[in-house]
């Protein structure tokens, strides 16, 4: 089995697997070389996203091991495991279960620890299975080839010509020669591996400080399960939050599946919590997004963004779960809702009825507010304003009949005209600069509706833009 | 001495007792007074916004909180509940939260939800048509809560209801509302022709309109001879109580 790829109207193999190694099939031969080689050579377009996608899915399922993983170019993870080997029982109990559970999701992995991320990226691919560590690290990299080093194609041919095979060939050679003959990127890829320069894993996403985690010798299958562990967690999380007095404006669950896929649910808050209760409610609507599937084997649980907050005071009276908190309450609707659909209105300064209010988040709005002249507007305002057929004695008059949504009605009395001028300072689409000509008008069952002109003369259409109460 | 100290703490209780039995109702002037707790069902078409949004505003009585939950469907239908009217009809958008469910699912979950959490004066909500069960249910959880739920209808509607009272609420010429009790648990009914006074934040009621030289500049619309040859919709009115 081979991955090809085509370049220059001419297929090449691009992955061949190991079988297809082992009967001396190689990375860049023509397809026509490799038939040539086993007649029976099963192919498969090469797909780079794929491989990205499947890289980056690695990446997060590690997060498993770490909080900072980093898929490393197209064909490895970074994995900072400063502080992280113990908890797994040493690096060398960490590898093994790492390689065994890539193994059972279908992947080869090789693996390899060292002090620098550029001498484990050598060792993984060229002595997967060492363990290197600082004081070490010169030796074990010194018998790898010059490829381990990350360069470019042409400096590694160049080497080669040389006479310079292997990173320990190069330990001797005047820094200043070599800089000058591959210059600038060279060197420093030389410091990297051997940890002269720092090379910072910029990790998969922003590391949140306050993780927990919980792993399943035995794969979860029950999503109760899953639910009951999701509680500890947020428990366990919340007696920590309390010690240090922050609280979250957000969690975010993740669950490993032994399949390798990595399940995620996230939860939001309007002010900061650390009440188990509530955040577990707020997770509740969300649980089938943490479905095991074949079976969940690990869980970590990480704040989105942590804000100080006070102690609560003891309460005397109440010792049930408060359920009169508005903020409490306002939460569940946003997590079920989408925050966006649970909000409150305040008035803006503008001339436009439809820009006269906004959207802001509910239990921010400020009371005493002035809304402007109330009487004069209507309580349902449509956001599109509806065309409607309208007939007037003179273009300048109220109308006499107008037609909405099929209904024919009867104008019995209008109020009118209030002339609105578009805000001429905003840059809007000719349509929305006209001058706009309202009318309060009431039908003769005492329908009050709110009609404009736009346009003058015989250009001039009509709408209906609002209902009075 | 001794004695006027008892009589006026006789007096005291007898107006705390007063109190208590008006504490479960809200009082509204010319119509009969609303029970807070329980679910109100009022249809009808723009009138009936007008309507709940007063209902609701002085259930509120300025310092509670109204949630209206309307679906995303009402929001095209009937349009976005606009501030500068809501404050018109007595109810300070300050204290209101809108939510905009997408599925009547998710509508009555909020309303519920919303009872429950016994943090509003009065729930309203938006529906086609008023589900049985999920009705019973709002009304359940209105009367555990002691909140008022306020149901708000298309004008023609099935009269089935579950809920305390049901009412059904019309434009009238002149700014005015036709406001018919239609359903009551203990047995009133009734029509009216009324005005809210934001004053006094009390229905007042309005004299039939042939009879009045002209509506109030502050809530009607000021008359004209447009429009004479249309028909002068006017419905009988009367007062039952």
């Amino acid at each position: 089995m081979a991955l090809i790829a085509e370049q220059a109207k001419r297929l090449f193999v691009a992955a061949p697997d190991v079988l297809a190694q082992a009967s001396g099939i190689v990375p860049g031969q023509t397809l026509a070389d490799a038939r040539a080689l086993t007649s029976d050579l099963a192919v498969a377009p090469f797909d780079p996203t794929a491989i990205t996608r499947a890289i980056d899915g690695i990446a997060q399922w590690c997060m498993r091991y770490t909080p900072v993983t980093a898929p490393a170019s197209d064909d490895g993870v970074f994995l900072d495991l400063t502080g992280c080997a113990p908890l797994f029982g040493g690096e060398t109990a960490l590898l093994t279960e790492l390689i065994a559970r890539l193994a059972r999701q279908g992947f080869t992995a090789h693996v390899a620890v060292a002090g620098t991320p550029g001498a484990a990226w050598a060792l993984a691919h060229f002595a997967p299975g060492t363990i290197a560590t600082s004081a070490t690290e010169r030796a074990a990299l010194a018998d790898l080839p010059v490829e381990a080093l990350r360069l470019m194609p042409e400096t590694v041919a160049t080497l080669r010509r040389l006479g310079l095979d292997t990173i320990g060939a190069l330990y001797d050679l005047s820094r200043a020669a070599l800089t000058r003959r591959f210059g600038d990127g060279f060197c420093r890829r030389l410091d990297q591996a051997l940890g002269r320069v720092c090379e910072p894993i910029s990790p998969l996403r922003e590391v949140p400080p306050w993780r927990e985690r919980r792993d399943f010798a035995e794969p979860l299958l029950q999503l109760e399960d899953i639910a009951v562990t999701l509680q500890r967690l947020i428990e366990s999380l919340c007696a920590r939050l309390a010690v240090e007095e922050l609280g979250v404006r957000g969690l975010e669950c993740f669950g490993f599946r032994t399949d390798g896929s990595t399940a995620r649910a996230r939860i939001g808050t309007g002010r900061p919590s650390r009440d188990p209760a509530h955040l577990a409610r707020l997770f509740a609507g969300k649980l089938s997004l943490l479905d095991p599937g074949e079976g969940m084997d690990g869980m970590v649980l990480s704040p989105i963004a942590l804000e100080p907050l006070a102690p609560e005071q003891p309460t005397l009276t109440r010792d049930d779960a408060q359920p009169g908190d508005l903020a409490v309450l306002l939460d569940r609707l946003a997590n079920r809702l989408g925050a966006a659909n649970v909000f409150a209105l305040a008035p803006v300064e503008s001339h436009r009825p439809e820009r006269a209010q906004r959207r802001v988040a509910p239990n921010t709005a400020a009371h005493n507010l002035r809304w402007p002249n109330g009487m004069r507007r209507p309580l349902r305002l449509f956001a599109n304003p509806e065309a409607i057929e309208a007939e007037a004695a003179t273009p300048e008059e109220a109308p006499l009949h107008f037609t909405w949504r099929h209904v024919r009605h009867c104008v019995h009395c209008a109020e009118g005209p209030e002339r609105i001028a578009a805000e001429w300072w905003r840059n809007a689409a000719p349509a929305a600069r006209e001058t706009r000509d309202y009318y309060r008008v009431e039908d003769e069952d005492g329908g009050r509706f709110w009609l404009y002109r736009q346009g003058a003369g015989e250009a001039s259409r009509w709408y209906l833009h609002g209902l009075f109460a | 001495m001794v004695q006027r100290l008892e009589l006026a703490a006789l007096k005291a209780r007898l107006a705390r007792a007063a109190e208590a039995s008006q504490a479960g109702v809200l009082p509204l002037g010319a119509l009969p007074a609303l029970p807070r707790a329980g679910l109100h069902e009022i249809a009808g078409d723009a009138a009936a916004s007008g309507f709940v949004a007063t209902l609701a505003g002085a259930l509120a009585g300025g310092y509670g909180r109204v949630l209206w939950c309307m679906p995303l469907m009402a929001l095209r239908e009937a349009g976005t509940l606009y501030g500068p009217g809501l404050a018109a009809c007595g109810l300070d958008p300050a204290r209101l939260v809108v939510v905009n469910p997408r599925q009547t699912r998710d509508a009555l979950w909020t309303m519920e939800e919303a009872l429950r959490g016994g943090v509003f004066a009065a729930v309203i909500g938006e529906a086609e048509m008023s589900p049985p069960i999920a009705a019973r249910r709002l009304q359940l959880a209105a009367e555990a809560h002691a909140t008022a739920a306020l149901l708000l209808l298309p004008p023609r509607v099935p009269s089935a209801s579950v809920g305390m009272t049901r009412w059904r609420a019309t434009s009238a010429p002149g700014g005015a509302w036709h406001i018919e009790l239609a359903r009551c648990r203990n047995g009133a009914s009734g029509t009216w022709l009324v005005e809210w006074n934001n004053a006094t934040h009390r229905f007042d009621l309005v004299a039939v309109s042939g009879k009045r030289p002209g509506a109030p500049a502050s809530s009607g619309l000021g008359r004209s001879a447009r429009g004479a040859d249309c028909r002068a919709g006017k419905a009988p009115v009367r007062r039952r109580t």
